[in-house]
């Protein structure tokens, strides 16, 4: 089992509102293999950005992580010290945000921010210094003339570029792996294209890990090689890419798939998935996705656990315990 | 060979302005609001005036501000303005005019020190307040809410009385009473700048909290200050005056501004000019301070901003 990277293990957190408590993640179990490209998705709300967060315990009040397990090479990094932590993220985890608009600081320039991410886990470099790997690192992500990019503002680029900038700023301690919370979704459909394909060849270069996380069917099937499925902040099935989309297994995935409209085909009507997103203070008992699943019988109402049911393809729904 | 080194220097210059873009832009943009804005240019010229006074002003005196003149005080004393005099004297025979000049200097050091000690406790709580939240931004808002529920003046009469009557006590006090309003800025504004996305892309890479706090936070959050902070410089001299006036700042012969107003009271209103010349300047001080907020919070103003670009933008096409 040598060649897991990232281990979660029964990974809870939960969001004390005034309304109630919320189980936005409720023991999410899954690992990532060394030099793979991990898909999380799921609808909006159905915990996958919170999962990565809590992966290096950058979860905002009033959420907190209740229970589990992170293994990153088998250090259990919700039991490290802020100190230990703050060593590991930037240098061996590191995180591509979803709006690059938002993640880089307006006062800087983006060849100071790039340095800085440097100098950051590099005491003996100064951020000064660190300009020309700033620069360098601005010519992997396929900027035109990187030494006058790297003294622009973030405003004075494109969102395209923004994005470069910030994959940059993940890519630049060259990190065991990659956090990319859907880092197309902010982005056109030709830019997206290219965003991923620059990911892509980033991570063979630089032989690193990503998990990406996104709502978009079509980018998971672009880009991964593993993909899972959560629903109402639970993991539904874990599959190779391929066998997902040519043999989804739970329901809620093969709804999901389904909802997808086919560009070759013409189609009269969109099958959306009946009913709504549970309201995630009162969720319902047993199987979440019950209330909305056709499939639905008496033994629904207990939790089903992961099984797996072909080599690699983990699914949790009571139709296939019963062999 | 000749036009080589024009050229080479041509190009330095036209790199250099290209590096500055951003900041020629920021410098024209102010420019264009003093421009448009002409009490923010007063402000400016007031302001301008009395830190260049208060810089060089006991230099230029044409008589000696504080030593007395017994051999003339008997002829000197109380003299209306005239070109010798030209703010009149005061009852020892002292020159008005030099005695307000060097005031200047006096309002100047009370304004900066008193900036100088609230600015950056004000900065600090409210940093901490707005950043950890919590049990930190309760106990912190708590006591600077004890301070607020004063009146900044009785508050401040309150701890020079303590302190002792000097202008050193009276530059304390006003610091103490100060610092509550630049905690609430700071931590309304770093309750919202807080909840960004860079914030939190810092926190991932690695950054250190107080890193966060002072290069990414405090960079966000500098501009409301520095309008509020401008505006008060203004108030901070009032008050000191009045401090002096009611006798708890400076102690005679500093030729300090309040205390001049408070000196020549007895002799108002025949000898008027005892009281008004450091009276006006009193004024005209603050008046431009403020004018000069008021112009500085346009210019910072998106808004504003944006209504003068657009303005510009028509007129040009």
């Amino acid at each position: 089992m040598s060649d897991i990277l990232l281990e979660v293990k029964d990974l809870k957190v939960n969001f004390y509102t005034y309304a109630g408590v919320v189980k936005a993640v409720d023991g999410v179990s899954f690992s990532v293999r060394k030099g793979e490209f991990f898909s999380i998705v799921g609808e909006t709300g159905c915990g996958k950005s919170v999962t990565a967060r809590a992966i290096t315990k950058l979860i905002k009040p009033p959420g907190r992580i209740v229970g589990g397990k992170v293994l990153f090479e088998g250090k259990n990094l919700l039991k490290l010290p802020e100190k230990e932590l703050k060593k590991i993220r930037g240098k061996e985890i590191a995180y591509i945000y979803q709006d690059p608009s938002s993640a880089l600081d307006p006062l800087y320039t983006v060849g100071y921010q790039i340095a800085e991410t440097v100098a950051v886990h590099n005491p003996l470099i100064k951020i000064k210094n660190a300009f020309t790997k700033a620069v360098e690192i601005l010519k992997e992500v396929a900027i035109p003339d990187p030494v006058k990019r790297s003294t622009n503002y973030p405003h004075e680029l494109s969102g395209g570029m923004k994005q470069r900038v910030v994959i940059g700023i993940a890519m630049v301690n060259k990190p065991k792996l990659i956090i990319a919370d859907e880092p197309t979704t902010a982005l056109d459909v030709t830019i997206q294209a290219q965003i991923l394909d620059l990911l892509k060849e980033l991570k063979e270069k630089y032989n690193t890990t990503i998990m990406m996380i996104t709502h978009n069917l079509g980018v998971v099937a672009q880009v991964s090689d593993r993909v899972m499925v959560m629903y109402a902040g639970k993991v539904v099935e874990i599959a190779p890419v391929e066998e997902l989309f040519e043999k989804p297994l739970h329901p809620y995935t093969q709804g999901l798939l389904a909802a997808v409209p086919n560009p070759l085909k013409k189609v009269e009507e969109i099958k959306a998935i009946p009913g709504f997103v549970p309201d995630m203070i009162n969720v319902p008992k047993g199987c979440r996705f019950r209330p909305r699943c056709k499939f639905a019988t008496e033994k629904c109402l207990q939790q089903p656990s992961l099984i797996e049911v072909e080599k690699d393809h983990w699914v949790a729904c009571w139709k296939y315990w019963k062999r | 060979m000749v036009s080589m080194p024009r050229s080479r220097s041509f190009k330095f210059l036209m790199e250099l302005r290209e590096k500055n873009q951003a900041r020629i832009k920021e410098l024209r943009l102010m420019y264009e609001v003093l421009k448009k804005s002409p009490l923010a240019l007063i402000g400016f010229i007031l302001v301008l005036g009395f830190i260049v006074i208060g810089i060089i002003g006991p230099y230029i005196t044409p008589y000696d501000p504080i030593k007395i003149d017994f051999s003339n005080m008997i002829k000197e004393r109380l003299q209306p303005p005239s070109w010798k005099h030209w703010f009149g004297t005061d009852e020892y025979g002292r020159d008005i005019f030099s005695r307000v000049l060097a005031g200047a200097r006096i309002s100047l050091m009370v304004s900066i020190v008193v900036m100088a000690i609230a600015i950056p406790i004000g900065i600090i709580l409210g940093l901490l307040a707005g950043y950890y939240g919590g049990v930190v931004d309760e106990i912190v808002m708590r006591i600077t809410d004890i301070f607020l529920s004063f009146p900044a003046l009785i508050l401040a009469i309150a701890f020079s009385a303590t302190l002792g009557a000097s202008i050193w006590s009276a530059m304390i006090a006003l610091a103490l009473v100060w610092w509550p309003g630049y905690v609430r800025v700071v931590r309304a504004q770093t309750l919202s700048v807080r909840e960004s996305l860079f914030v939190e892309a810092a926190k991932a890479i690695g950054v250190k909290t107080s890193r966060i706090l002072f290069r990414h936070i405090l960079p966000n959050v500098i501009t409301p200050l520095l309008v509020l902070v401008t505006l008060d410089f203004g108030s901070v001299i009032l008050t000191s005056a009045a401090l002096s006036f009611i006798g708890l700042g400076a102690q005679p012969p500093t030729p300090e501004w309040g205390r001049l107003v408070a000196d020549g009271r007895k002799w108002f209103p025949t000898r008027w000019w005892y009281t008004f010349f450091p009276g006006l300047a009193i004024f005209l001080t603050v008046l431009g301070w403020n004018l000069l907020g008021d112009g500085l919070r346009d210019m910072l103003d998106p808004k504003f901003r944006r209504r003068l670009e657009f303005r510009k933008g028509d007129t040009n096409e």
